[in-house]
Parts: structure tokens; sequence; C-alpha cells
């Protein structure tokens, strides 16, 4: 697979301070990567030395496979960035602000991407006559999204997009994301971690300058979940049956979650690699009353929590 | 020619911006009611005085006072150059943009020249009212002209640095005067020494002892070299101070 961002043991030294440690991330081409971790964990440091905002003390970053400390120029038409701060001028007209944006990025003749096209990508047509100062939040950081794209970037890297939004411009940036997917790469950088399960391929976890954690969800979630566990609802569990589970050697508790009139939901530990599912559910359909049966899966703010904490 | 293309980009931007403001607007009324006034005096008691020519008695001394007034208009027209971007943080967007810091300084030095050059052309109404009363001497008006533009031209440049120093444009617009007011004290330090050598090398760094060569229409290439270097040497500190952001 194709890296669209690649950087191999990045350090960021301030006096006093060592921002980024020895930092390794793969970006994959075609992908929404999430980039999380606490504040101060030195996310806005590498998207910043991604995008060529500040050079790294030492390391590689290769954009595309473009060494992208080397040729400075070529990664300006290869990264797009919205930072934390959308830089806006809120004086400005939303389309004239993209095309000044255009401007001072893209040579006259190498101006293939049409501003309006960008404007009704990023759903802005409505407002592309008005000023930027007079826009809300949600326009704004859309505004932010479509500078990014306006000088044909195929990556982009994202710093909390969905920062201080109302649920339904978040859901609307969450739609704008996966509508950049088709045709770009993201690096996104958020704080919710709900909205980094539901779209992002990959997840990286940094804390203290850090990666702690790479790899798909899925990955992330298998190797937390060193015990697992099934839950299920039940319309008859008795302690009988707690006590049957109980006895099996494969089972380390018994957890009752929730009683709503006359049904039980129940977690199951287990302590072996075994798939036992099918003993479980056998027994538990034998009984009469199942309902559901489910493996549980670590929610990504439980993994979020225990990594960096 | 696309190097100067880009320049002219940021200049069109931020002159849109600030003909869009209205302190600029403000400042010119402050500026031409104060040269108005100053106009009419100088024109007023030069009929009393009779041993002088109006170059004399009236050019030269509204030149010398205008000169001064822009001591405190530059930094004024300066301080959000840099402060403002910081503010809204899109002095990245400049700064990753495929402009150079050479180009971005220019840019903006250019659009504050011109706003500057804006209000200077609001007095050109004296040399007509002056031509209508018999006076010829437009060589010393043409001179002089070009010596105010080119002395706001080194306060515009001090100014623009002093906006890339500070986060706030209070402080940048003050810092901008004491540096200038520094630069102009060259001129009384140089009276404070009997070593003729010595005060002329102090006086030499002052602006106004080569714009008075520009009003006295006396010009002379050292003069150009002085003004091109001081430029020169603002616009590089400007360019230090940006790159110091990447340190």
């Amino acid at each position: 697979m194709t890296l669209a961002i690649e950087l191999k043991n990045v350090v960021k030294e301030y006096p006093g301070i060592v921002a980024l440690d020895g930092v390794d991330l793969e970006v994959k081409k075609g992908s929404i990567h999430g980039f999380l971790g606490p504040n101060g964990a030195g996310k806005s440091t590498t998207m910043s030395i991604i995008a060529g905002l500040i050079p790294p003390t030492s390391g590689e970053v290769r954009v595309s496979g473009i060494d992208a400390l080397k040729d400075q120029k070529a990664l300006r038409s290869m990264i797009g960035i919205l930072p934390e701060t959308p830089p806006l001028y809120m004086n400005m007209l939303v389309r004239d602000y993209l095309q000044f944006c255009q401007k001072i990025n893209l040579k006259r003749e190498d101006a293939s991407e049409n501003v309006d096209e960008i404007i009704e990508k990023c759903g802005l047509g409505e407002v592309a006559g008005r000023l930027i100062g007079n826009l809300s939040k949600g326009y704004k950081q859309r505004v932010g999204v479509a500078q990014a794209l306006v000088y044909g970037a195929d990556t982009i890297i994202l710093d909390e997009p969905t920062i201080g939004l109302d649920p339904n411009a978040i859901s609307e940036m969450r739609s704008l994301i996966l509508e950049l997917k088709k045709e770009h790469t993201i690096l996104l950088s958020t704080h919710q971690l709900h909205e980094v399960a539901r779209i992002c391929d990959e997840i990286t976890i940094i804390n203290k300058g850090k990666i702690l954690k790479t790899g798909t969800l899925v990955e992330v979630q298998s190797e937390f979940s060193s015990v697992k566990t099934y839950e299920f609802i039940h319309q008859n569990f008795s302690e009988d049956i707690k006590k049957y589970l109980i006895s099996k050697d494969y089972v380390s508790g018994v957890d009752t979650l929730n009683i709503q009139e006359d049904q039980k939901t129940v977690r199951i530990h287990i302590n072996s690699n075994l798939d036992h599912r099918a003993e479980l559910l056998s027994y538990l359909s034998r009984e009469g009353g199942l309902l559901e049966f489910w493996e549980r899966k670590l929610e990504l703010e439980e993994i979020f929590k225990q990594v960096v904490k | 020619m696309d190097y100067i293309r880009n320049i002219g980009i940021l200049t069109k931007k931020e002159l849109k911006d600030n003909f869009f403001s209205p302190v600029v607007y403000i400042l010119a009324a402050l500026f031409c009611l104060s040269m108005g006034w100053l106009f009419f005096n100088y024109l007023y008691a030069s009929k009393e005085i009779t041993d002088q020519t109006l170059t004399q008695s009236v050019l030269m001394p509204i030149f010398g006072n205008m000169n001064f007034i822009f001591l405190f208009l530059s930094p004024i027209l300066t301080m959000r150059a840099f402060t403002e971007e910081k503010k809204l943080h899109t002095l990245e967007l400049l700064l990753t943009s495929r402009l150079d810091h050479f180009q971005i300084i220019m840019g903006k030095l250019i659009s504050n020249f011109l706003m500057a050059a804006f209000m200077i052309s609001l007095t050109l109404i004296f040399p007509i009212i002056l031509g209508m009363s018999g006076y010829d001497h437009w060589n010393i008006v043409f001179s002089s002209y070009l010596g105010i533009l080119l002395s706001v031209f080194c306060y515009l440049s001090v100014g623009l640095f002093a906006s890339a120093m500070s986060d706030n444009f209070v402080v940048a617009a003050l810092l901008g005067f004491s540096i200038l007011l520094g630069i102009m004290l060259f001129s009384l330090t140089g009276n404070a020494t009997e070593n003729i050598l010595l005060a002329q090398m102090v006086k030499y760094l002052a602006i106004p002892y080569h714009f008075e060569n520009f009003v006295r229409g006396g010009m002379r290439s050292y003069n150009f070299v002085y003004i091109l270097s001081f430029i020169g040497f603002f616009i590089y500190l400007t360019h230090i101070k940006l790159d110091s952001r990447r340190w």
C-alpha cells in the first residue's frame, strides 16, 4: 500500500522540552487516519511538521514519497492543512478569500482546481458572497477546509475540525470528511472519539511526544482486549445459570449489568483465548429466554483512557 | 515576472483591506486638517517675511512638518500589518504559501506605502496654490515630494519590523515610534560633540539629515545609498523575525 505520509524517528526539541520523541507514523493513501492524544501530547506539533510549518530537530518526513524537509515547494501542492484555529481573514468574502489562497499557493498555469467547485463541494454555495467574519462557526470551519483543498492537495490535515461545533455542524463536518475521502487522504486529529470510531480507517494514539498505539481500530481493540467479554440479554437469567457459568474454568466472572422488568443484561469475562461462543450460546439457548448475545469490544474511549493514563 | 506578480497579489489584498477600513480615512482627515492649517499659517506669515523665497518660508517648513507628522503616522499605518496576521493565525497561511519572506514583507510595505502616498497626494493642492501666486520652482517641489516619499518608506520599514516583533498592535506602534525617535535623536547627538568627523558620522545616521537635502533640492547619491540601506536593513530584520518562528 502506498503511503501518503511517512514519519521516521521524528524528534522536535525546544529548549528544555522534548515535544516529539522519535515519532514514527504511517498514513496510507486514500485513508482517513485518526490522530489521537490528550492536549499537549504533540499532535499539533506533528501536524505542523508534516505541513512544513516548523522543521523537526531530526528525523525523516516523507509526503507521497517526497522528502518534505528538502523539497518544501513540492510539499505546498501536496499538503493542505486546516489548523486548530482556521486561518481566516474576517473582512474578506468567502470566494475572494479562497481565490486569494489559491493565488498565493499556485502559479497561474497550475491553478486547475476551480474555486467554485470547491465552494460547492464544501457546501459553501449559499455563503460564497458573504463576509467570513459574519459566518457561523460551522461555516467558518468549512471555509477552513475549503482553504486546505483550494490548491489541489492530495493529503489534507485536519486539526480538530469539529472543535466548538454543535451536533448538527459536527454531523455535517463528518459527511464532508467522508466525501473528501473519495479523492484525498485525511489525517484527522480530534477529541470526538466516537467520530473517530465511525469514520477513521486507522488510528494512532500519541502522548507526551511518543506514539503509543497505531493500527486499525479492530487491531487496537483486540490488542487491548486481553480479557474477552461476552454480553447477553436473557429473560430467565437465574442464580443457577450464573453458578453454571462460573463453574466453567474459562469463565473468570459474571456480572449482571442491567435489570429491566423480566430482562437481564449479563456480562461474562473469559480468561481463555479459545472461542467459547458456540458452547455458551448452546447452553443459554437451551435454558430458554436468550434474546441477544454479542462479543463486547472495548470502546475507543476506554482504550484511549488506558493508553494515555 | 511571476515573482513580482506574487508581491502584487498580497499588495492588492492588503490595499483592499486597508481602504475598506475607516482607520486610513480618519488618519487622512487628521493629516489634511493639520497640514492645511500649517500651510495656511506659513503662507500667511510669508507676507511678513520679505527676505525669504516661498521655498524657504512655506515649502521647506511644510515638508519638514509633514516629515515629522509621518514619524507618528507611519507606525500607526503599519501597526496591524503582522500583529493582525498573528491574531487571526493567518501568518501561517502566508508563511506556508509559495510567497517567500521578501515577497510578504514587500507586499505589505508597498501597500502601506501606497496608503501613505495617497495621504501625501492630498497635499498636492499646496504647490498648485503656490503656482497660482507665481511660484515656479517645480524642481524643488518634485525633489521635496521624492524626499518625503522616500523618508516615509523608511519609516514604514521600521513600523513593519515593529509589527513583526510584537503580538499587540499598540505595542507595535509604540515600538515603531520609539525606534524612529531614537534614529531622529542622532541629529541632536551629532551636535553634542566637537569632533566634526564624529558629528558628521552620527548625523549621517539620522533620516532628517538626508531628507533636508531633498527639500533643498540638493540631493546626492549618498542620500539614496543611505535610504536604500536603511530600508534594506529593516527588511532584513523583519525577515529574521519571521524566520525565527521556525527556530
